[in-house]
């Protein structure tokens, strides 16, 4: 083999092998689309996750229901239905919206299709919220709507000129609506006339894109951007109390820290931060190093009552679980890596092995378990034992179960 | 290595093309395109000068074959003499075109990916900006997300309407068909004729699937390609219509009518080379 000869192939080589990786980079965004939204209520746990809605009995751990019973097409961006929005439940029914542009009302005890609420051909990415017999939703085009819980029937839209999506549910509070937009805004829009009251900011100010949803707390708003800064601004005025500016964008919708007068949050780098609630100043960060905090923190109490811990998903595969003294941000316990099962199959054979599961999804805790909702794998929900920390159980989804 | 040298800076270049270009995302993506493509080019010159050589030499080739159709390895010597003489390199057609396929999946996967159209991949997104940027640009992180919509579109979603899968089938016909010489061979014509109409529809329905910011990107280097492709003097309205002056013909437009012998008319001057 002459050296022109070898040179050809070493650099055919080098091209086929980059070729494949951007095959399989390719392959890889075309089938992610969101992480699965949960909700817990009574003894049932309401998991939107890929392709199903699934209403599983917390004590049993099978489901009651599935929706919908046939799937089709693929479950991402690219074609088929998707769920991924945490379902908001009634006293009857389940609300859901899909990744194609359906708001769906479920019979909450079989999982019955009860009516459809189309948005025009934008999917609801954040999902819904019901406040009285109204169910509130924001679309990716950027219409906010309000929908009969009853009927179905639209009773009003709004959708402000230059309008982007809204990634994020709205907050209500005293009859008015807070939603953040991709188009750089903070919305203020009375629930019951559809009318917008204020945005924020009004001028030309760019305050960077959002998809969070608002924490509203004693006449103060909290909220991220994509520029890296979380806000605390006064509903009354407009007026920006404080700024904290953080590594990377904040997605995560803060919480408040009663015990420790503390807001909490996090952002894509990472890092885990407290801050005064009146001041903004920094009280403690905690970094996961390779994570993006994308979803709230959640306070726990356990049973020994001197012991509260913020529990953190990082969504990156390793160490998806932290443990964090909310007052100090030390971390309590070592980190948790939950492992699963994942089934891939390579011509037409298929191989189970495990590894580490990427979780996004805030953990809900329901009695004595902690729920984690996978982003990928063979099951879709992990149950741990909240003093151990221990799998419990885990749910699989094939029918049957 | 894929994301640090191909991906990364093609995806900031088209954002921070999209905030110089007034945040519009579809002289973002013809600007990327125009920038890709011009520097592919001497790839593609090279292919294209070598295919030439190449289709210079195929009747002394084919009297070789005929010379030597039983005893392969003097085919073989003679062949590689030919080449030799010739300044031809076998493979040299092949390396240029190996080497554009992964700065054109690079392209691809930029313009999808800065169209994010779902949190996973807005998410994927933030993991490849430029946390700095060089002065005089745009800092890419402030511009995300890019805004998708233009006119009737949103680049991130298959067009709703026919419109750009047909631009899509007819820029591509048009750019396989005039750049594509008649073949003398009845068989190889036959095969030509056939991919000149199947690879358009095909792409035409893989951009009714795809998002539409893909089309777009389809029919502007389709257009780019075909202009680059005649300023060599290798686009012809011969090739189009298979006639020998050019004139219109619907049959040989679409490929109906029988080829015509116009080998010894295929050799544009600009791809000639003096024998030394």
């Amino acid at each position: 083999m002459n050296r022109s000869m070898r040179r050809f192939l070493l650099g055919l080589a080098l091209i086929a092998s980059l070729s494949l990786v951007a095959c399989a980079n390719t392959a890889a965004i075309l089938t992610a689309s969101s992480w699965p939204g949960m909700t817990v209520e009574g003894d049932t746990i309401y998991l939107a996750s890929g392709q199903r809605v699934y209403a599983i009995n917390a004590e049993t751990t099978f489901a009651r229901w599935r929706y919908p019973l046939e799937v089709s097409g693929g479950g991402g961006i690219t074609g088929g239905r998707a769920f991924y929005a945490p379902p908001a439940v009634t006293e009857d029914k389940v609300i859901i919206t899909d990744f194609v542009d359906n708001l769906v009302a479920l019979d909450r005890e079989t999982g019955t299709e009860l009516w459809i609420y189309q948005t025009n051909g934008e999917r609801s990415i954040g999902g819904p919220i019901i406040e009285g017999d109204t169910i509130y939703l924001g679309d990716s085009g950027g219409v906010l709507h309000a929908v009969d819980l009853d009927s179905g029937e639209p009773i009003w839209t709004f959708a402000p000129e230059g309008t982007r999506g809204i990634w994020a549910r709205p907050t209500i509070e005293d009859g008015i609506l807070y939603y953040t937009s991709l188009d750089r805004h903070l919305y203020a829009v009375d629930a019951e006339s559809g009318e917008m009251l204020w945005r924020f900011p009004e001028g030309d100010e760019d305050i960077g894109a959002m998809a969070i949803t608002p924490l509203v707390l004693d006449g103060v708003v909290y909220f991220g951007t994509f520029f890296n800064e979380l806000y605390a601004l006064d509903l009354e005025t407009q007026e920006v109390l404080w700024t904290y500016e953080a590594t990377n964008w904040v997605w995560a919708q803060p919480i408040y820290d009663a015990e420790n007068d503390l807001i909490i949050s996090g952002d894509l780098d990472g890092q885990v931060f407290a801050l005064e609630r009146d001041s903004g100043e920094l009280v403690w960060n905690f970094e996961i190093l390779a994570g993006q905090v994308v979803e709230s923190p959640v306070l726990v109490e356990l049973s020994d009552p001197e012991r509260r811990l913020l529990f953190v998903t990082s969504g990156t595969s390793q160490q998806n679980l932290h443990l964090l003294n909310p007052a100090t941000g030390e971390p309590e316990e070592r980190s948790v890596t939950l492992e699963g099962d994942f089934t891939t199959s390579f011509l037409f054979f298929p191989n189970t092995s495990e590894r580490a599961v990427p979780v996004y999804t805030a953990p809900i805790i329901y009695n004595n378990v902690i729920l984690l909702a996978a982003h990928q794998g063979d099951f879709p929900l992990y149950a741990l034992d909240i003093e151990s920390l221990v799998e419990a159980w885990h749910f699989d989804p094939q029918p049957g179960n | 290595m894929w994301n640090t040298f191909i991906l990364d800076p093609m995806l900031n270049l088209l954002i921070w093309m999209y905030g110089i270009l007034g945040q519009n995302p579809i002289l973002a993506i013809i600007a990327l395109t125009l920038i890709i493509n011009a520097i592919v080019f001497p790839l593609r010159y090279r292919q294209l000068s070598s295919t030439a050589r190449m289709q210079e030499v195929q009747p002394k080739l084919k009297k070789l074959q005929e010379k030597y159709k039983d005893d392969p390895t003097k085919l073989q010597t003679e062949m590689m003499n030919l080449y030799r003489e010739e300044g031809i390199q076998p493979l040299g057609g092949c390396l240029p075109t190996l080497i554009q396929l992964p700065i054109l999946l690079g392209l691809y996967q930029a313009i999808t990916r800065s169209l994010a159209q779902s949190p996973i991949q807005l998410l994927e997104l933030s993991q490849h900006l430029y946390q700095v940027s060089p002065p005089f640009l745009p800092n890419s992180a402030d511009l995300i997300p890019l805004d998708p919509t233009f006119l009737w579109l949103n680049l991130g979603q298959p067009d709703p309407t026919p419109i750009l899968p047909i631009l899509v089938v007819v820029s591509s016909f048009f750019q396989q068909r005039l750049l594509t010489p008649p073949s003398t061979d009845p068989q190889q014509a036959a095969m030509t004729r056939t991919l000149s109409i199947v690879m358009p529809l095909f792409i035409g329905y893989l951009s009714l699937t795809f998002p539409s910011g893909l089309s777009v990107y389809w029919v502007i280097s389709s257009i780019i390609g075909t202009i680059q492709y005649a300023a060599m003097g290798r686009a012809s309205l011969k090739n189009l219509f298979g006639t020998e002056d050019g004139s219109f013909s619907l049959k040989g437009l679409l490929g109906l009518g029988e080829p015509e012998d116009t080998s010894k008319k295929q050799r544009p001057k600009s791809m000639s080379r003096k024998r030394g």
